[in-house]
């Protein structure tokens, strides 16, 4: 099943949680997230029952993994900013931090390097 | 029930007069520290949960809704249960004779309609209002609780959460500060600075303790005014705490940060102390106008504020009367010559206390100097006159003033505000016997002239002498009634007692007759009777009442229960409660006592009550009173078997006992030392015995006579005069 990737805070750093501890155990996870962010574990079970319901994470016999990778839940959350505050215009967005000034020149030269490769492999 | 909806309407009441005095009061206090408006709403607060409160010299609120005289008038009072005024004071066991009211009894027909009960419609209503502003809460809290669930947690109470829109603060014992994961970076550490302001101040048990006290004053628009001011001070005041020794870029950005918020009207609610709750254009202003003043102009402020509290806090000290812990406002205290029917507590209770001091310890003294407080009690044929004196040297005492002789006694009641039911009383028992005597008088009065059956059957001869038939002869003298008797006495005793109640009736109905009968007789199935030829006089209404009222009193109804509170003949009794059904013994082989006319309780009335049993002996006044000393059932033990009433009583169901002993009142505590004379009063289950003792030629306690008594129909104690005065007043006035 293709998964949601809408995706709360939350769910988010849950995911997180789960892609540097799994494949993990559930109830060590429900202690990495008390740890980590402070929740309950009847919360913790509502979050990764909501992320299996979105088809993110796989629980079978306690244990939880991952069914998406970081870079596809990346893209998702970076395509719904675009869409949002941006009107689906990459340029817009590039502008924005352009405009702010906030691109350092090391930042600039990996992008630089990065459109690059993506030109290439056109 | 009705109680408590006055007390919370009187709370309510004095904390919107609060709240307007803090509402004004804020407006100048608004340019300084606002937490000292915050202070200001303690009192506030203290009115709505407190109902009672210290009293000082000067008050900001009104005695008139302290008092919550205000209140009284708006709420109607609930109808009383019927069945409260009409209980005597019982000991138990009740005296059958008490316990069973006759068929006639007044009291049973005073039960008013039962109305609505207003203080229960709004009980329900309040009940309904306030627990839907507690359920809307909780429902709230749980709401968002639910939401902030998956806060991510940041620092040390800080989370961070995307489904809240504004920061806030939530939780009573451990609060958290939630931020939107919206809030721009540069905003966060104002925010985090205000929230902490909210925690240390405690605004977050504040709060929701406001919001739960608002919950029972839902009906008060004032107040939720004043709660929504409330919330503005709180948050001006942490913006305040916030800005503190901030410099004037800082506070710029704290403003920044209070605009960038976003600000959503919602309804007023106890959670959470969101950060933008109030509209941030008033708080911006305030804060960037603010100048901290001076080290003492705010403490002298702060004093101001702290004597303003307790000026807000106290009720304005009253100067109502207390009477046995019930206040009486100052418009129920009596003016000179009124007087109202007083409630039969305070009657007994005064009666007891008033024959106390009449037994007779009295001494001669000088006209006494009356200073105001003296109760003065006239009798009503004005020859003797009662000065109760409750303040002054010596007090509080009794004076007798007959006919310019002076005699004091001691009265042994407190002193506090009595003197106005000392005058109620007097008034009452004129009522009394005005009404329910002369009632009586009035009401047979009213059959002169009439049919002669009809007045016959109105007296109630057969209660005295039995069943009988009547005829009515006509000679050229005029009419003669006779009745036959059908019922014949036991004993000579008994066949005397009757004579004697039958000839009062014969006058009494000679009386009515107005002329037309001249003799009334009567006749046992013996053969044996008697006759009256009544008075030749003619009666008005005036001397009928007079001959009713005085041929009751001196009469030997022996042992009914006239009772003479005062101690001549003329004045106010009760009626009759007790006859007497039969002689049962009477020590006839002591001489002296053959006569009915030395029976001692054929010459004189007692009274039997409770707490004493008092003889009236002979028509010249005198009389002596004596306690009575209770025997409960499981301890009264049946005469010992010499004693012949012990014969007699077996086997009758004795519930309780009483024997009367005279006080010893030289010592200092009358009662404490009790010399036990002749009376008993036995309380059976077929009647009340009574039963005297005397000491004979040596032999002591030698039985005299033992009497059993029987309720008389249509008498009524003393408790029952009250109902029945209450009825006739009702029915006539």
């Amino acid at each position: 099943m293709k998964p949601n990737l809408s995706l709360t805070l939350a769910d988010h750093r849950l995911l997180e949680l789960v892609w540097q501890a799994e494949p993990v155990p559930s109830a060590q996870l429900c202690k990495l997230a008390e740890a980590s962010l402070g929740w309950k574990r009847t919360t913790t079970y509502t979050v990764i029952k909501r992320l299996c319901d979105k088809g993110c994470l796989k629980n079978e016999a306690a244990v939880v993994t991952s069914l998406v990778e970081r870079s596809t839940v990346q893209q998702a959350d970076g395509q719904e900013v675009l869409q949002r505050s941006f009107g689906g215009s990459l340029p817009s967005f590039m502008a924005a931090f352009l405009k702010a000034g906030t691109v350092s020149d090391q930042d600039a030269a990996e992008i630089e390097k990065m459109l690059e490769e993506y030109r290439n492999q056109r | 029930m009705e109680q408590f909806c006055t007390t919370l309407l009187t709370m309510s009441l004095t904390a919107t007069v609060a709240a307007l005095a803090v509402m004004a009061l804020r407006l100048p206090l608004k340019k300084g520290p606002r937490y000292l408006t915050c202070l200001l709403w303690l009192a506030v607060f203290f009115r709505m949960v407190c109902p009672v409160t210290f009293e000082a010299p000067v008050s900001l609120i009104p005695q008139a809704i302290t008092e919550g005289t205000l209140v009284q008038q708006v709420i109607l009072p609930d109808p009383t249960p019927p069945t409260q005024t009409a209980a005597p004071i019982q000991t138990e066991p009740t005296p059958p004779a008490e316990s069973a009211p006759a068929p006639t009894l007044p009291a049973d027909s005073i039960q008013p309609e039962p109305a609505v009960s207003w203080s229960l419609v709004l009980f329900i209503l309040w009940s309904l209002g306030c627990g839907g502003m507690i359920l809307w809460a909780a429902v709230s809290y749980r709401r968002l609780t639910r939401r902030t669930a998956e806060a991510i947690h940041q620092d040390l109470n800080i989370y961070l959460s995307d489904a809240v829109e504004t920061p806030f603060v939530c939780g009573l014992k451990h609060p958290r500060i939630y931020l939107p994961v919206t809030l721009d970076q540069a905003d966060i550490p104002h925010v985090l600075r205000h929230e902490r302001a909210h925690i240390d101040r405690l605004d977050h048990i504040a709060k929701p303790l406001a919001w739960l006290t608002l919950c029972l004053h839902w009906f008060n628009p004032v107040l939720w005014l004043a709660y929504r001011l409330l919330c503005r001070d709180m948050e001006a005041a942490c913006d305040q705490a916030a800005t503190k020794d901030a410099s004037r870029a800082d506070t710029a950005s704290y403003a920044a940060a209070l605009l960038h918020v976003s600000w959503r009207p919602s309804p007023p609610a106890a959670v959470p102390l969101a950060f933008g709750e109030e509209n941030p254009k008033h708080r911006i202003e305030a804060l960037l106008r603010y100048k901290r003043p001076a080290f003492w102009v705010v403490l002298l402020t702060g004093l101001a504020c702290v004597g303003l509290l307790l000026l807000l806090a106290a009720d304005p000290e009253s100067d109502t009367v207390y009477l046995e812990w019930n206040p009486i406002s100052q418009s129920e205290i009596l003016q000179d010559g009124e007087s109202i029917p007083l409630p039969q507590e305070q009657t007994e209770e005064l009666v007891r206390l008033l024959k106390w001091t009449d037994r007779g310890s009295y001494t001669p003294c000088e006209p006494p100097v009356l200073p105001d407080g003296t109760v003065t009690l006239f009798h009503p044929d004005a020859s003797i006159s009662y000065h109760v004196i409750l303040e002054g040297p010596e007090s509080p005492r009794l004076v007798k003033d007959q006919g310019g002789t002076f005699r004091s006694a001691p009265l042994s009641m407190e002193v506090n505000n009595d003197a106005s039911c000392v005058r109620e009383w007097s008034a009452w028992w004129d009522q009394t016997y005005a009404l329910v005597g002369y009632q009586e008088a009035d009401t047979l009065f009213a059959l002169q002239n009439g049919d002669l059956q009809t007045i016959l059957e109105a007296l109630p001869i057969q209660d005295y002498a039995g069943p009988y038939t009547f005829q009515l002869y006509e000679d050229w003298k005029g009419y003669a009634l006779v009745l036959d008797l059908e019922t014949q006495p036991a004993n000579d005793t008994q066949r005397q007692l009757i004579d004697w109640h039958l000839t009062y009736w014969g006058e009494v109905f000679l009386a009515l007759s107005n002329g037309h009968v001249r003799e009334v007789s009567w006749f046992y199935p013996d053969g044996w009777g008697s006759l009256t030829t009544g008075l030749p006089e003619l009666y008005d209404q005036e001397g009928f009442r007079t001959l009713y009222a005085q041929r009751q009193l001196w009469w030997t109804d022996a042992i009914c229960l006239n009772s003479t509170y005062y101690s001549t003949w003329s004045q106010v009794h009760y009626r009759p409660a007790f006859q007497v059904a039969e002689v049962l013994y009477q020590a006839s082989d002591l001489g002296g006592y053959h006569d009915l006319d030395d029976l001692a309780p054929a010459r004189s009335s007692v009274v039997f009550h409770p707490d004493f049993l008092a003889h009236a002996y002979g028509t010249n006044g005198s009389s002596a009173h004596y306690p009575l000393v209770y025997q409960p059932s499981e301890d009264f033990t049946v005469p010992s078997p010499e004693d012949p009433a012990a014969d007699l009583l077996a086997g009758r169901g004795i519930q309780a006992a009483y024997r009367t002993a005279a006080p010893n009142l030289d010592a200092k505590d009358p009662m404490a030392h009790l010399t036990p004379s002749g009376y008993g009063i036995y309380v059976a289950q077929d009647g009340v015995y009574l039963a005297n003792w005397e000491t004979w030629e040596g032999q002591k306690d030698r039985l005299m006579y033992l009497l059993r008594l029987t309720e008389r129909p249509y008498s009524h104690d003393l408790y029952h005069v009250v109902e029945h005065v209450k009825e006739i007043k009702e029915t006539y006035f």
